[in-house]
């Protein structure tokens, strides 16, 4: 049992990371609290599930779906939020007011009916080991979710394009003093962001299914991680991503009627006595 | 501000009263408490200038309060006072974290407040009902008057919207209302000056949650249900969308915005055939195009108004 437990866990601890890892890049370099994260993990797992059930092979589904979020997300930022740069609640505001629109768009085009698809074939199987059965694709997403977080550790600490986001975060104004693109750089990190969410949107599909209310129902968990692990902080994401994740799939088994106390209440605490998270460094 | 908003209620009385049936009743009645909630929240968003996205927690809280109380044997009015009893002693405990924080981070942690309220309502089932929510809820008599009826429970929000217009002008105009946006803009000065910025921004948090657990119990007491639907993030953001589109800058901006959203999501179902979207439009139009929103070009219209059909007086101008 315990054991089924922690890969459950682990598994959503995966999920939780691919998400928030996107969350941590827009707000790190942007100072974007983007709270229409939720809604570009629902656009993935809707056109991730209309993928798979057109025949598409997994892998293209699931770039599809990101390919679609990224999308989305570079249309919005170069549409919407440049023109609201360096104004927090406007921007809040601005990507609620896409949350709906998302939201309502995609229960437009797909109806309000849960809309699954099945994992494809060769990941349907289950092995026992240590005496748990273990539905094999709950691994593979586990490993392309600490895939994804290795190539984007790489992405970021060795290329070119990770060295400009870096010193974005660092220190904006003279990034931008050095002749690097801001409002390229933006776009870009706003899309990449997306496409985590909606890689993270067709992965979670198979197992929760893809319905109405998705968003902000993941929203909540995302907001979580990245306060626990400090906002913008990629190591504090990976690790608090997995706490949050066996408190979301052990809470409600321990604890069912205070299920979401459980889950918010150590973000509460650490918000009392450390404001900016775990591993997050002091707010400028 | 009384003027104004005894002008708003013989706006909302006269399209209740010219109307063939209850429904407008109804909705004038939650125009009227929804314009305490709104109102409510602009202590902190606008006076404060703290952006909460968990307001509707004390909505909720007070609303599941009063819908619990009366259910089990308890007087109504009792049982209102016990819901603002609550929501200030829920509003303090929260507040006291959650103002040590400002910004983005005050943001995240009112979300996370709302969310484990709701999460409680929806899963703490043998108190709340869980999604079934409370229902069976009854309006108290007051004196002669029947609240049963819905003219007559239009008239009592009225009055109590009245009531806390007058009160929360008295706050603007308090010490405590210039230490509140004394703070919102130079917390370093008032903090060298030896105030504590801490608790003055709990002071404000706390009079918000109050004034927003009255608005719940009202809404409790016309609904005559409570769901966790009055706690989620969509509720917390409709009513932020109010005192946005409103004005905060505006004192009846919150009241402005009331009527605007509501009037659009109660009547926009018949013209468009996905009202979320459309709020969400209508969200991203006032940010875009209208930041200050709809308040200020009302009130300079007004101005307008008054100067032509006026000859200002001395200093007339500087009213405002």
């Amino acid at each position: 049992m315990a054991i089924t437990y922690l890969l459950g866990s682990l598994t959503y601890g995966g999920l939780l990371f691919l998400l928030t890892s996107g969350f941590c890049l827009i707000f790190g370099i942007m100072r974007v609290p983007n709270l229409a994260h939720g809604s570009l993990f629902m656009v993935g797992a809707y056109v991730g599930v209309a993928a798979l059930r057109a025949g598409v092979p997994f892998a293209l589904a699931l770039l599809a779906a990101g390919g679609a979020a990224a999308i989305l997300g570079a249309i919005f930022e170069a549409a919407v939020l440049r023109r609201i740069a360096g104004d927090e609640n406007a921007q809040v505001l601005a990507t609620i007011g896409l949350a709906f629109v998302v939201g309502d768009g995609i229960l437009a085009v797909w109806g309000g009916n849960p809309y699954r698809a099945q994992a494809p074939h060769a990941l349907q199987l289950s092995f026992r080991m240590f005496g748990a059965v273990f539905p094999a694709y709950r691994v593979a997403v586990l490993v392309i979710a600490v895939l994804s977080a290795a190539l984007l550790w790489l992405l970021i600490e060795r290329t070119r394009i990770g060295a400009r986001l870096r010193a974005g975060v660092d220190d904006l104004q003279m990034t931008r003093a050095l002749g690097i693109s801001a409002p390229a750089l933006f776009t870009g990190v706003f899309a990449l962001g997306s496409f985590l969410a909606g890689v993270a949107g067709a992965l979670a599909a198979p197992i929760v299914s893809a319905y109405p209310g998705l968003d902000f129902d993941i929203l909540p968990l995302a907001l979580v991680v990245v306060i626990l692990g400090g906002m913008g902080s990629l190591a504090g994401a990976f690790a608090a991503s997995f706490v949050v994740g066996g408190l979301y799939i052990v809470g409600p088994v321990m604890l069912p009627e205070l299920a979401y106390v459980v889950l918010f209440l150590p973000m509460a605490i650490v918000m009392a006595i450390r404001p900016q998270g775990i591993l997050g460094r002091s707010a400028p | 501000m009384i003027r104004f908003a005894l002008a708003y209620l013989v706006v909302v009385a006269g399209v209740a009263l010219g109307a063939p049936n209850d429904f407008y009743l109804s909705f004038a009645t939650r125009l009227a408490y929804y314009g305490v909630y709104a109102m409510s929240l602009n202590i902190l968003v606008g006076e404060a200038g703290l952006m909460s996205l968990g307001h509707s927690a004390f909505f909720g809280i007070a609303a599941y309060c009063v819908a619990w109380l009366t259910t089990h044997g308890v007087d109504g009015w009792t049982a209102i006072a016990a819901a603002l009893a609550l929501g200030t002693v829920v509003g303090m405990a929260t507040g006291a974290v959650a103002v040590r924080v400002v910004g983005t981070s005050f943001m995240m942690i009112t979300l996370a407040f709302a969310q484990i309220a709701w999460g409680l309502a929806y899963r703490w089932v043998d108190v709340t009902g869980g999604d079934n929510g409370i229902t069976g809820i009854t309006r108290p008599p007051l004196m002669a008057f029947d609240l049963e009826k819905q003219s007559h429970y239009f008239v009592f929000c009225a009055l109590a919207l009245l009531g806390v217009v007058f009160i929360l002008d008295r706050l603007r105009a308090s010490a405590l209302g210039a230490s509140i946006r004394a703070v919102r803009d130079q917390p370093r000065r008032m903090s060298a000056l030896g105030y504590n910025v801490w608790a003055i921004r709990l002071a404000a948090f706390t009079v918000a949650s109050v004034f927003a657990s009255f608005a719940g119990a009202l809404d409790c007491l016309q609904q005559k249900f409570v769901s966790p639907a009055t706690m989620s993030l969509l509720d917390a953001t409709m009513v932020l969308l109010m005192v946005v589109i409103g004005g905060t800058s505006s004192r009846f901006g919150p009241l402005v915005g009331a009527i605007v959203v509501l009037t659009f999501t109660e009547f926009s179902g018949q013209f468009v055939s996905r009202p979320r979207a459309a709020l969400g439009a209508l969200l991203l139009f006032v940010v875009l195009f209208m930041p200050g929103g709809i308040a200020p070009w009302l009130e300079r219209g007004f101005v307008a108004l008054k100067r032509s059909l006026w000859r200002p007086r001395a200093g007339a101008g500087a009213a405002q």
